[in-house]
């Protein structure tokens, strides 16, 4: 029975090697045109990457070169060659043709396609040259699927911060912290957006969370500073002290932990001990405005009018726009009898508390959609009155995007 | 007055014109002794109120317990403030809340409870309606009485706010003035215990969103003219909620999306009817105040105003000698805190804390501001003491709302009492319901504080509002009242050991008969202690009115200095052993 099969199976092998053998110049033939056809792909693959190789040594030297040779492999591939695309929106950025470079980027079919460190490439090129959207969508198409996902994260969050978006902050924070539960930064990254929104107690409660994962000291001593400043800003006397103290352990204290505890000490009622610690933290830091603030608010809690005086005048040379210095120095002036002067620093405090006023209802009025171009552009000037220029330029640039497209 | 209410008023007085002739509401007969000098000086008209005479309750020492016990179920006060919260409207009239009275509204000499009614919202229009406010007779012994239903009070208050009361006639009957989102109500006490509308007739119907007053005679004619503080042009029409800045889910709206409502002082003709005269007095537009105060704060005599503002400057009138006002908050040095920054103030109140005489001002504030002492240094200046004093950082994480600088402990020092509540209901970060605090006056120095002692309704985060401090059952000690948003007003006994005290209700004769801006000094262990006769303090609440002050245990008598309004100054000697007394004007020593 063995024998039979056997017998039979080689009857029906012979047979098919013959007809094999018969149609072997059609199999040859299509054979060899897969050949040559994945040759050609290869050979295109090849010269498409030998161009983008020769493209991305051109950038920095001759951007509109490379952006000539990218869009001959573009034109051959099509949207194949998402890398290409990404490479052809770098050199077009490098040229200085951004909106041609917003637009290449937009043409890909699926950005996520690309290389991902590339994609994190053409995001810092688009914000070193201002072009800040076009640094959000390469960022966000590394998917979340993606190991240089929190990364993409952590400068979209910075970007957002940058360009004002708070509102798009948050999410990112923690979907960085789903992703890395475990990674002290991405806890901090989250403690710094709370602070940035003012959800001050929640970002303390975070920089707690930072401090349980964190083991490198200079790491753990910045959570501490920021959980310091915290701490003191919601008088936590008890809770800033341990962090003090936690602080004055493992690292040297820099002058805003200094000033820091001056504020503890004053939250805890030690008023000479707060006027104390100022005084050192002024004679080793002179030039530093926070602490001749600080020491002058003291000063004058304590009659100390000259001293004051001096300290609020020091700060309005370097700050002249600070209104609460103005009003501070006009109670010091009014308590040495100087009324004029003390006038004048009112009517600048008074100028300054109504451009604030007014600062405040046009960003809310922003916030709730009422984003018109008047507004924005009042609200720049006001920030322009109040020193604050790269916000007055954010605002105008803003402005126009806001203008209508001409029909 | 008008005939109905004058037809009470002889009906009643009629029945009780003996009580009356000896009481603070209609007599002014005054005995005369001859004190330590030799010196012929009146006495004091005595008034021993039932426990005075209660030795067990002089001796009765409790040094483990609480400072106020939570005896709200068996006092027959049932009330609970609405603020409309059920319509989902978020709107910034929920925000505010509701005060709370203690004055004798029938002088009985015993202190009754009025409670600020709230409204409602439409859910469909917005529209706010006023809920009726409720009047609590006390029959003494802690048990109160609801007189609100017998007619005793207008029942069609709109949205109301807060209250206070004053003595717009001079008739010894303390009326009311409820502020509204809407009219305003003006009651007049007809002196038969019950109260007309009289708003229309007295020229006080402004329609406009009414939040604290006080009174105070401002030009010296002898009666009370009013000022009334105003918030924001927020109207049902222009309604849109906020999305929360957290997470953009619906909350009210922040005050600065708003134009500040003016403030407005009306002068009492002295006819029944008020005449505004804001403008011409020196009154700003500016403001969005939620607290007023009126007293003497620059010890001239006069009375001055100052006004809690919301997220701007706060506002010190001083008068001057032509009759009108100059605004000096900024020179003053009580516009901001002690970082130049405008506050978010609310409740508000003044006294001597570090014993010098010279009365501080306080403000309670929004979160992540230090609520603000303003210590004063003399000669119109202020200086922010909240870190000095200790006060520091304590109420940052809260909204601070009702408050009041009294002698809770009976050692002669103020103490401070904070009562806070979120203005966000969906803030995420801090709660809607925050704990109250109190802190104890060390000597004039610093303040400590005994939230921790001070009972269990202190224990619990409330929603609170306005608060009233008074002596409930006459035992020299002082008892609080609160004001809470949709949760039940409660009454707090104060349960310290009482210690000896002699209270005063001052009687204006050529000042007004309640004489706001009347100074009292007492020399009492081994200091001058100085209060103040003021009107509206605290946040939408009138507070017992009359003056308190602890005395040594073995005092039999102390002379009283009082600086009247009218510019007199006398001295009375009176009885130093948990007495009360009626001090009127012109009766004294000069």
């Amino acid at each position: 029975m063995a024998a039979s099969r056997n017998s039979g199976k080689s009857r029906s092998q012979r047979t098919m090697n013959r007809q094999v053998f018969r149609r072997w110049p059609r199999f040859a033939g299509l054979l060899a045109l897969l050949i040559i056809l994945v040759s050609v792909w290869w050979s295109k693959q090849d010269d498409i990457a030998s161009v983008c190789q020769q493209a991305g040594a051109l950038l920095a030297t001759n951007p509109n070169r490379a952006v000539l040779l990218l869009e001959q492999v573009v034109s051959v591939s099509g949207t194949d060659a998402p890398d290409a695309y990404v490479l052809w929106t770098r050199a077009l950025l490098a040229a200085g043709r951004h909106s041609e470079a917003l637009g290449c980027f937009s043409l890909m079919n699926n950005p996520s396609a690309a290389d991902h460190k590339m994609l994190l490439l053409l995001a810092d090129e688009a914000v070193a040259s201002g072009d800040p959207l076009l640094a959000r969508f390469s960022l966000e198409a590394i998917s979340p699927e993606s190991v240089d996902r929190p990364t993409a994260l952590q400068r979209l969050i910075s970007l957002n911060q940058q360009t004002g978006n708070a509102t798009a902050i948050m999410p990112l924070a923690q979907e960085l912290l789903i992703l890395q539960p475990d990674n002290a930064n991405s806890w901090r990254v989250l403690a710094q957006v709370q602070e940035s929104q003012q959800e001050l107690h929640a970002a303390a409660a975070t920089f707690q969370e930072v401090l349980k994962r964190e083991r490198v000291t200079d790491r753990r001593a910045s959570a501490l500073r920021s959980l310091l400043r915290l701490q003191v800003l919601l008088g936590e006397r008890t809770d800033a002290r341990i962090s003090l103290d936690e602080l004055t352990k493992i690292a040297p204290l820099k002058t805003t932990d200094q000033i820091n505890e001056v504020l503890l000490l004053k939250l805890e009622g030690e008023m000479e001990q707060a006027w104390m610690k100022i005084g050192e933290v002024v004679a080793q830091s002179p030039t530093n405005m926070l602490a001749r603030e600080t020491r002058g608010t003291l000063a004058f809690s304590r009659g100390e009018n000259n001293t004051a005086r001096k300290d609020f005048e020091a700060v309005l040379r370097v700050e002249p726009l600070n209104k609460q210095v103005h009003y501070k120095l006009a109670q010091v002036l009014l308590r040495m009898g100087n009324t004029d002067d003390a006038r004048k620093h009112l009517q600048e405090n008074r100028r300054l508390t109504e451009i604030s006023a007014d600062i405040l209802k046009l960003e809310t009025a922003a916030a709730e959609g009422k984003a018109e171009i008047n507004r924005l552009n009042k609200l720049a000037t006001a920030y322009d009155q109040i020193g604050q220029k790269e916000t007055a330029t954010r605002l105008r640039e803003a402005a126009s995007r806001l203008v209508p497209v001409a029909q | 007055m008008p005939t109905e209410c004058r037809f009470r008023q002889l009906t009643f007085v009629g029945a009780t014109l003996i009580a009356m002739f000896l009481s603070s509401c209609g007599g002014s007969s005054q005995p005369t002794i001859t004190d330590e000098s030799g010196r012929k000086t009146p006495a004091a008209t005595e008034a021993r109120s039932p426990s005075a005479t209660s030795s067990p309750e002089l001796t009765r020492i409790r040094s483990d317990s609480d400072w106020f016990d939570d005896i709200t179920e068996s006092t027959g006060i049932v009330f609970t403030y609405r603020n409309g919260a059920e319509a989902n409207q978020f709107t910034i009239l929920e925000t505010v809340g509701g005060g709370v009275g203690i004055f004798d509204f029938d002088c009985d000499r015993q202190q009754d409870v009025f409670c600020v009614g709230g409204g409602t919202i439409d859910p469909g229009s917005v529209t706010p309606s006023g809920l009726p406010c409720h009047l609590f007779h006390n029959i003494g012994d802690f048990q109160f009485k609801d007189v609100t239903v017998s007619g005793h009070i207008p029942s069609d208050t709109d949205y109301s706010h807060g209250c206070v009361a004053g003595d717009i006639d001079n008739d010894g009957f303390p009326d009311l003035f409820v502020t509204c989102y809407g009219r305003s109500c003006l009651m007049l006490n007809c002196g038969d215990g019950t109260f007309i509308d009289m708003t229309n007739s007295a020229g006080l119907a402004d329609e406009s969103w009414s939040t604290a007053a006080a009174f105070g005679d401002v030009d010296g004619d002898g009666s009370a003219d009013l000022y009334v503080t105003s918030y924001t042009d927020w109207s049902p029409k222009s309604h849109t909620p906020c999305g929360n800045s957290i997470d953009q889910t619906i909350d009210v709206c922040p005050p600065q999306n708003y134009n500040p409502l003016p403030d407005r002082l009306y002068r009492n003709q002295g006819n029944g009817e008020f005449q505004e005269v804001s403008e011409e007095m020196g009154i700003r537009k500016d403001g969005m105040g939620l607290g007023v105060l009126a007293a003497d704060i620059n010890e001239d005599g006069q009375v001055d105003f100052f006004v809690a503002n919301d997220a701007v400057a706060n506002r010190l009138y001083l008068s001057s000698e032509r009759y009108s006002f100059i605004e000096t908050a900024e020179v003053a040095g009580v516009a901001y805190n002690d970082g130049g920054s405008p506050e978010g103030s609310m409740g508000i109140d003044a006294e001597d804390i570090d014993g010098d005489g010279l009365c501080e001002l306080w403000v309670t504030n929004f979160e992540m501001e230090d609520n603000s002492l303003f210590q004063n240094q003399g000669n119109g200046l202020f200086q922010h003491a909240t870190a000095a004093f200790g006060l520091a950082g304590q109420s940052r994480i809260n909204v601070g709302f009702g408050t009041g600088l009294h002698d809770l402990d009976g050692d002669s020092w103020m103490d401070v009492y904070v009562f806070n509540g979120h203005v966000l209901y969906n803030n995420g970060l801090t709660p809607f319901r925050q704990p109250a605090f109190v802190f104890r006056n060390l000597d004039g120095r610093k303040f400590a504080d005994v939230t921790g002692s001070a009972g269990t309704w202190f224990h619990v985060p409330h929603s609170a509002r306005g608060g009233a401090v008074g002596d409930l059952d006459g035992n020299g000690m002082l008892d609080l009242v609160t004001s809470s948003i949709n949760e039940p007003t409660a009454i707090l006994r104060n349960q310290l050991p009482v210690k000896n005290w002699i209270r005063l209700q001052l009687v204006g004769r050529h000042s007004s008969r309640i004489p706001v801006g009347a100074r009292v000094t007492v020399k009492a262990f081994g200091r001058s202690c100085v209060r103040l006769a003021k009107s509206g303090s605290g946040f939408l609440s009138q507070s017992d009115s009359r003056i308190l002050f602890a005395i040594e245990p073995e005092r039999a008598e102390v002379d009283v200095e009082v600086a009247w309004p009218s510019g007199k100054y006398e001295t009375f000697r009176a009885r130093a052993t948990a007495t009360d007394h009626v001090l009127i004007e012109d009766s004294g020593a000069d």
